[in-house]
Parts: structure tokens; C-alpha cells; sequence
């Protein structure tokens, strides 16, 4: 399955990396700690994930305006995802990307948030000056302890 | 996107290298969301002060840029800081923190943006007019100044909003544009306010169903200048409200004609007792709380004096903190009216430059914080990573939980 998208901030090449996907909007000030890269905010099911060298993809940034010098902070602090994807392109999320050099894609369909679950391996590259997506593989469930039973 | 012979010297780095980097950010952002061009601004707001928030990179960032000889070309404030630049000490800041504070906002001094610490720009000196066109960061400011006073700013991040002072252009689109200030959502109230909490519970709740770029249109009901600065920052921290109109009261919604984009709102949402018990129970906490923090976004002078009158005859019990955060102008004001003296003998304190959400209250001692701000109630436990939490009540109630 393969996912149309608008490039926000170009890269070079193919990048393939783990899906840390969420419905939910994301403050990269609050809802993620600077630190570590670990998700925080309380409200969101994706809290306790890390985000460090995923393909994260959120509905819309939500919050702080000094997102984006978290998001700058992150990335050089080597925490930041390997990918940004949203449904919608909010401005703090994109100048975060932008200064800290972080591909990001936007306008991703409603097939692709119900079809792609967190754990699913993602292929991302550009053609024809837009953003596709795919899936490589499902996320194994076979291979996760028994405690984990997440639908997302 | 059309660029003037001077903006296209400035991209390609014939003007200086600094100014080549900022003007890149901000045709990068207006090209992605379609500006046609650049306009000028006078006014800038710029985020990410806090050594807490902003941390090592921004500060390397800023040092770096001091040091190539960039300045602002617009009036410029800074957000506030992670601590009271003069009383630090007393706040309980680590002095390792209080280092690296003071060199942020030395740097941004040295680029021509002052410190004056404060998410109120528009009560400290920097106050944009209406149809003014301002590159505006903190997402309080910029609803206070889109929605309160019909000014006109994009939600810029902290980054971004240093570009746009130094360079002294922002990309022309979004809430620059009439259409895009248009309302979208109707926001029914089918609860009465019980305190100016309820107000920040309100924009906490619309903020959260709203999305983004959608603008709500709150009826027509009493609401002080100070309450539409609580309902403001809260729609701006739990969603990204940066404009909003309130029937009969702000700016650009006094008759409410034209008031919609497409003559009629695209959808109507409804607070009612239910949503307003269900945002004081997500902003909640069942521990303890050991400081009552009031001022976010800063307390007017309005408020300051409010608080000492009901301060009067009380002392804030062993054990507790109470604190009041502010702008440097009216904290001044405050003090020469005799607020501050009277804030301080009931045993509390008033602070500038800083707030509970953006200093480092797990370095600081505290445990649980009470406040009348929604927006403070929703960041205080993300920012210390749940070591501290966090209660949204009124501020009669701040008070009887501080002195009872």
C-alpha cells in the first residue's frame, strides 16, 4: 500500500526507519522530553514511546511556540525523528524541522492513519517532487512479549 | 514567491551570511504555505528564552548569532526567561541554570531583543495596534494580539520569529490575510462562568476540538480583558487557536455581520457542565500542592491588585508558597502603588522575567502547583516531567488553599 504526500522539508535518497504513529496533536514543548526523546504528555497514547530515528507521524502540532527550538534541540542533541509526517503542516512544527534539518511530509490521507499501525516498518522517498510512502513490513506481533498488547 | 531586488541580495548572502539564513527560513515557510510575498513588520515577540525550554542549542545558536554582529530591525521583546533575572536566588534556581539563563538572554540583548521577559508584550511596552502586522511568537501573545486587539501575526515559531526580527519581514499569508480571519467554528456556552478559571477551562476546551487554522466564534457574553488573556492562552496551548472572535466584544466581531467564512459557521461545538467538569478533572490532581502560582500569561496590574485586596487580613500558611508572576512594567506600577508590599506582608511574592511553566520547578522544591490558569495547569506537569503537579482552581480558591 502506498501513501501519497506533500514534501515540507526535502532529503535526499530513501529513508526507511520504525513507525511511531499517533492520531494525536503533538507540543514537542511538554509533550516530549528533551532529554531522552521519550514521550510525556499525558493525554497521548503513544506516551513512553521514544521518538529517537523514527518515522513520527502525528495529526498537527498542537501548543508552545518554542516547539520548534525543541525540535532544533533534539535534533542536535541526535534525539530527533528520522521523519516527520502530519496530517496538517502547522508553522512551529515545520520551522522546527526546517532549522534542525528534519524531513518532513504532510498531508497524509486518513487510509494511511487507519492502515499504518505504530511498529510497522516504513519506506519513504521522493518522486516526482512528492512524498511516498509505503510499508515494508508489518510490525511483527508474534515477536512481542505477552504484556504488550497495543492495537496502535 | 515574489522577492524585491533587496530581499533576493539578502537570500543570496550579498547582505550579510546571518540575514542569508533567516531570509531562507522564512521564503521556505511562506513558499510551503503559499505566500505570495514578504511584507515589513515594526513588532517582534520571540520565544525560546528559558534555558529550561530553549536549552544548549538555542543557546549556542544565539551566542553565535550575537557574535556575527546580527540585530532586530523590528521593536522586540523576549518570552520569559526560566528565572527572575535579579531574584534568582530566591526563587530557589540552581546556580549552574541562573549561568546559562543570564547568557541567553545577554545574547538576545546583544541582538537588539530586549528583556523584558515577559508573554505580555502588550502590557510592557510592545503593544501592536490594530491591522498591525507583527511576527509575534508565544501562542498566548499572538491569540492576545490577532484576537484582543485585532492585530495581525502568523502562530511564528520561537525560531521563526527570530528570523522574522532580524530580517524585518514576514511571508504574507494566513492570518495576514482577511479571508483567513474569518470564523469558522460557533462555539456554544451552555454553562454560566463561576470564576475567571472558567474562562481558561472554556479555551482549554476549545482549543482541544477545534483544528488548526480554524477560527471559533465565542457568543456573545461579559468577558474582561484579563479572562480573554486566560481563554486565549489556554486554546493556544491545548490546540493552536491563534485567533478567536467573541460576539459583541473583540475587534473585529462588534456587529457579527460577515463574520463567517462562507456566511455561516462550518460546524458548532457545545461547552455545557459536563465539558467544563471533564477539563477541571484533566487538570486536576489528587496530590497535595505546595505553591499557589498565578500569572500566566502575566498578571495585568488589574490582577496584581486584585490579588493583594484579597490577600488583606490573610498569611499564606507554613509550608507554602504563593507566587505571583509578572512583566517588569507592572510589576514597577506595583510596587509604587503599594500592591507589592501588601502581596508580601499576607507572605507571598510577586516575580518578573519568569513563570511557573517555563522555571525549572522540579530543581526548585516543588511538589504540586495550584493556579487559576488552565494553560499552567496543562504545561506544569509535562515541563517537570510529572514530578510536579498540577491543579486549575479559581483564584478565590488559590487563596483559601494558601491561607486557610
Amino acid at each position: 500500500m502506498e501513501f501519497k504526500a506533500k514534501v515540507i522539508q526535502p532529503w535526499e535518497g530513501e529513508i526507511r526507519g520504525e513507525l511511531l504513529i499517533t492520531d494525536s496533536k503533538i507540543s514537542f514543548l511538554g509533550d516530549v522530553d528533551p532529554s531522552t526523546g521519550t514521550v510525556v504528555g499525558a493525554d497521548l497514547d503513544i506516551k513512553g514511546q521514544n521518538i529517537r530515528g523514527k518515522i513520527l507521524i502525528f495529526s498537527e502540532g498542537r501548543g508552545s511556540t518554542v516547539g520548534s527550538n525543541v525540535l532544533y534541540s533534539l535534533s542536535r542533541s541526535g534525539l530527533a525523528p528520522r521523519l516527520i509526517g502530519t496530517r496538517k503542516a502547522e508553522p512551529i512544527t515545520i520551522s522546527g524541522a526546517i532549522f534542525g534539518n528534519i524531513p518532513m511530509i504532510s498531508m497524509l490521507s486518513e487510509d494511511a492513519f487507519k492502515e499504518l499501525r505504530t511498529g510497522d516498518i516504513i519506506r519513504v522517498r521522493i518522486e516526482g517532487g512528492e512524498a511516498c510512502l509505503e510499508k515494508v513490513e508489518s510490525r511483527n506481533y508474534l515477536k512481542e512479549p505477552f504484556e504488550s498488547n497495543q492495537v496502535k | 514567491m515574489f522577492l524585491t531586488k533587496l530581499e533576493e541580495r539578502i537570500l543570496k548572502g550579498e547582505e550579510e551570511d546571518v540575514l542569508a539564513r533567516a531570509m531562507r527560513l522564512l521564503v521556505t515557510l511562506g513558499e510551503i504555505q503559499g505566500a505570495k510575498r514578504l511584507v515589513p513588520i515594526h513588532r517582534s515577540q520571540v520565544a525560546g528564552v528559558s534555558y529550561k525550554t530553549a536549552g544548549d542549542a538555542t543557546l549556542e545558536l544565539l551566542e553565535g548569532l550575537a557574535s556575527e554582529g546580527a540585530t532586530a530591525r523590528t521593536i522586540a521583546t523576549q518570552n520569559p526567561a526560566g528565572m527572575d533575572l535579579e531574584r534568582w536566588a530566591e526563587m530557589g534556581i540552581p546556580e549552574g541554570f541562573a549561568e546559562k539563563q543570564r547568557r541567553i538572554c545577554s545574547a538576545y540583548e546583544r541582538l537588539g531583543i530586549k528583556a523584558a521577559c515577559t508573554c505580555t508584550p502588550y502590557l510592557s511596552g510592545n503593544r501592536p495596534g490594530f491591522g498591525e502586522t507583527i511576527g509575534f511568537s508565544e501562542s498566548s501573545a499572538v491569540a492576545y494580539a490577532n484576537s484582543v486587539l485585532g492585530a495581525r501575526s502568523n502562530r511564528h515559531g520561537g525560531l521563526d520569529a527570530l528570523a522574522a526580527a532580524l530580517v524585518g519581514r514576514v511571508p504574507l499569508m494566513g492570518y495576514l490575510l482577511d479571508e483567513n480571519r474569518l470564523g469558522d467554528i460557533q462555539v456554544n456556552v451552555e454553562c454560566p462562568f463561576r470564576s475567571e478559571a472558567d474562562y481558561g477551562a472554556l479555551g482549554f476546551f476549545v482549543g482541544k476540538t477545534v483544528g488548526m487554522d480554524e477560527v471559533p466564534v465565542y457568543p456573545r457574553f461579559r468577558i474582561t480583558k484579563d479572562e480573554l488573556k486566560l481563554m486565549g492562552a489556554a486554546s493556544a496551548a491545548s490546540g493552536s487557536v491563534a485567533l478567536y472572535h467573541v460576539l459583541g466584544v473583540t475587534p473585529e466581531a462588534r456587529t457579527g455581520i460577515g463574520l463567517f467564512k462562507k456566511g455561516k459557521p462550518s460546524e458548532s461545538i457545545t461547552f455545557d457542565e459536563k465539558s467544563r467538569q471533564s477539563v477541571y478533572e484533566e487538570l486536576s490532581s489528587q496530590d497535595p500542592c505546595d505553591l499557589v502560582a498565578l500569572g500566566c500569561p502575566h498578571a495585568s496590574l488589574r490582577e496584581v491588585e486584585t490579588i493583594a485586596r484579597l490577600l488583606r487580613g490573610k498569611h499564606v500558611k507554613h509550608g507554602m508558597r504563593f507566587w505571583v508572576f509578572s512583566s517588569p512594567r507592572v510589576f514597577d506600577e506595583a510596587e509604587k502603588r503599594g500592591y507589592l508590599a501588601e502581596v508580601r506582608a499576607a507572605g507571598g511574592d510577586v516575580f518578573k522575567h519568569t513563570c511557573m511553566v517555563v522555571a525549572p520547578l522540579e530543581e526548585m522544591g516543588v511538589a504540586g502547583v495550584a493556579t487559576n490558569s488552565a494553560k499552567a495547569a496543562f504545561y506544569v506537569p509535562r515541563m517537570t516531567k510529572n514530578k510536579c503537579c498540577a491543579q486549575l482552581c479559581s483564584l478565590r480558591d488559590c487563596i483559601s488553599l494558601a491561607t486557610a
